[in-house]
């Protein structure tokens, strides 16, 4: 039990003293995840919204399919990913495995489904009034669009945290597409991994409790603002 | 102002609409009357611009709808349809009064001060930052009310505007829409259940019978059947009472007396009228600007008389009277 005790006590030293290797670890995970999250938040709520109010042969085919990839694992988004952009790959002259730019298209592509899904339901949840009310107030369409969005706003906020959620915490596409390269694709995520691997628990528990609180902070102010 | 002919439109579901023509004058309140699933709604969605229907004209203020969306969007603003049961967005009271004009590209010194003033003419001051989750029913109502007269449209019509608000809040909301009209002019058109609110607050009333537009109001609307008898061309309320209608294909029918259209008296009247019904004062009911009274003639049959015809005759409930009325004043469809 004492290394876990040694662990806790050490892990709360670095966060205390706010370890350089620390902070770049978070920072990597911010700026990766920050940047998947934010394409994934326009592509996944524009989807979710068009197949949410439109009627067009197909619908259902897309929502299944959407359904489904909210459920793709992560070490096959990774697989995938690495095929395409491996030497070998299709996409493997643009020299990307292995760096940030990797990883974000990795988790852009795992947070899409989820953001858009859960915007597609949130939409075809809402009250029909709502785009009669802005229309006969006179809206245009995009005027109208906008106000059903923004009716709709605290479930797609809460679809875009459960985005992050997805991303923030997932091991597969970061390793297989960052490589873990220490400085420059060690996120959160490979770090525990790799530092519990080499024993040393300190970092990694520092880690998890920053993952943590990121994850509670946000969903706290998401609460906080409904 | 609007001028529309051969108006129809359907449901997948088979309800349709089928309105040869209608004409609406600026300076006007409609009572748009009839029952449950008549069309209503539909019609006042589709004079609204938000349902496409088709038709052969459909002129506002003498030209015809223009084809851009833009363009569209333009006469549709100068519209405000004010639903039955009206959806408030999930904000402020202010912000709510203030989405229509925003959406214009109105200034915020202006939105403030028009804000302000409807506020003030509902008596709704002190609503202006609450959340809409915490009003009650008739103040949703009235706030509905407030964000649409606020737009001051040239076409405002209403849904049910009093269904379920209490009593004060009715005769607070008739009011205030009268006020509104008084002085905007323009058209309302105003969809209710409530004979008693179409008398009190109507110029014109439009009543619909399972989409098709029928002459008079619902309150003498008869299901029987059309037979000849004698050369005659009469319609059989029941077995044993009869009107006599202009000549029509015999079989099943129905049969609208408008109120007005039918004398009361204490005797019976030598006239060239082909009907006269006897029977007792059922019920007499003050409506804004006259009496209407129920007599019972074998069917309850209503007569809408001048307060002055109603005091000159001295009527009582339980009086017998006469109700006559010419087989042209009765539509047979």
């Amino acid at each position: 039990m004492d290394y876990i005790i040694n662990g806790i006590t050490g892990a709360f030293q670095l966060i205390i003293h706010a370890n350089p290797e620390l902070l770049r670890i978070v920072g990597v995970s911010l700026r990766v995840s920050g940047t998947a999250l934010f394409f994934a938040a326009i592509v996944g709520v524009a989807i979710g919204f068009r197949v949410g109010t439109g009627t067009f042969r197909g619908k259902k085919a897309i929502v299944i399919l959407l359904n489904t990839l909210m459920a793709l694992p992560t070490v096959v988004v990774g697989l995938v990913g690495y095929s395409f952009l491996s030497r070998r790959g299709l996409l493997g002259d643009w020299g990307l495995l292995y760096t940030p730019y990797a990883m974000m298209i990795g988790q852009f592509v795992l947070a899409t489904p989820i953001i858009a899904s859960l915007t597609l339901a949130a939409v075809q949840a809402m009250d029909r009034r709502v785009s009669l009310t802005a229309r006969t107030l006179g809206a245009s369409e995009p005027q109208r669009n906008w106000k059903i969005l923004a009716e709709a706003r605290f479930a797609v906020m809460a679809a875009v945290i459960t985005g992050f959620g997805r991303i923030f915490a997932e091991i597969g596409v970061s390793s297989m597409l960052g490589g873990n390269i220490q400085g420059y694709t060690r996120n959160i995520t490979t770090a525990i991994a790799y530092e519990t691997g080499k024993g040393e628990f300190a970092l990694g528990i520092a880690l998890g409790i920053i993952l943590l609180v990121i994850a509670l902070g946000i969903n706290a102010l998401f609460q906080i603002r409904q | 102002m609007i001028n529309i002919r051969d108006l129809k439109f359907s449901y997948p579901g088979g309800f349709a609409l089928d309105i040869p023509e209608i004409s609406l004058s600026e300076g006007k309140i409609y009572l748009l009357t009839g029952p449950n699933g008549s069309g209503k709604t539909t019609l006042l969605e589709i004079l609204a611009l938000l349902l496409p229907a088709a038709y052969r004209e459909f002129l506002y203020r003498g030209g015809p709808l223009p084809d851009s969306e833009r363009d569209l969007l333009a006469i549709r603003r100068k519209m405000t349809l004010m639903e039955q049961n009206p959806y408030l967005f999930r904000t402020t009271v202010g912000e709510n009064l203030a989405y229509g004009l925003s959406i214009r590209r109105i200034g915020k010194q202006e939105i403030g001060e028009r804000v302000d003033f409807i506020l003030k003419l509902l008596g709704l001051q002190d609503f202006r930052g609450r959340k809409v989750g915490e009003l009650s029913g008739g103040e949703k109502q009235k706030v509905a009310l407030a964000r649409a007269l606020l737009l001051r449209p040239e076409v405002l019509l209403l849904d049910e505007p009093t269904a379920n608000v209490d009593r004060a809040s009715v005769e607070f909301i008739e009011e205030k829409i009268k006020e509104y009209h008084r002085e905007r002019k323009g058209i309302v058109i105003w969809a209710t259940h409530n004979r008693e609110q179409a008398y009190r607050v109507g110029d014109e009333m439009l009543c619909l019978l399972e989409g098709k537009l029928v002459p008079g109001t619902i309150d003498n609307l008869y299901f029987g059947e059309v037979r000849q008898d004698g050369g005659e061309t009469y319609f059989f309320f029941k077995p044993e009472l009869k009107a006599s209608v202009p000549a029509r294909k015999p079989g099943p029918a129905r049969l609208i007396i408008q109120p007005e259209e039918i004398i009361v008296s204490l005797s019976p009247l030598a006239s060239s009228a082909r009907n006269s019904f006897s029977g007792r004062v059922v019920r007499i009911e003050e409506l804004g600007r006259g009496v209407s009274i129920s007599v019972d003639i074998g069917v309850p049959m209503q007569a809408f008389i001048t307060r002055a015809s109603y005091t000159e005759l001295g009527l009582k409930l339980g009086g017998r009277v006469y109700l006559t009325f010419k087989a042209t004043a009765v539509s047979v469809v």
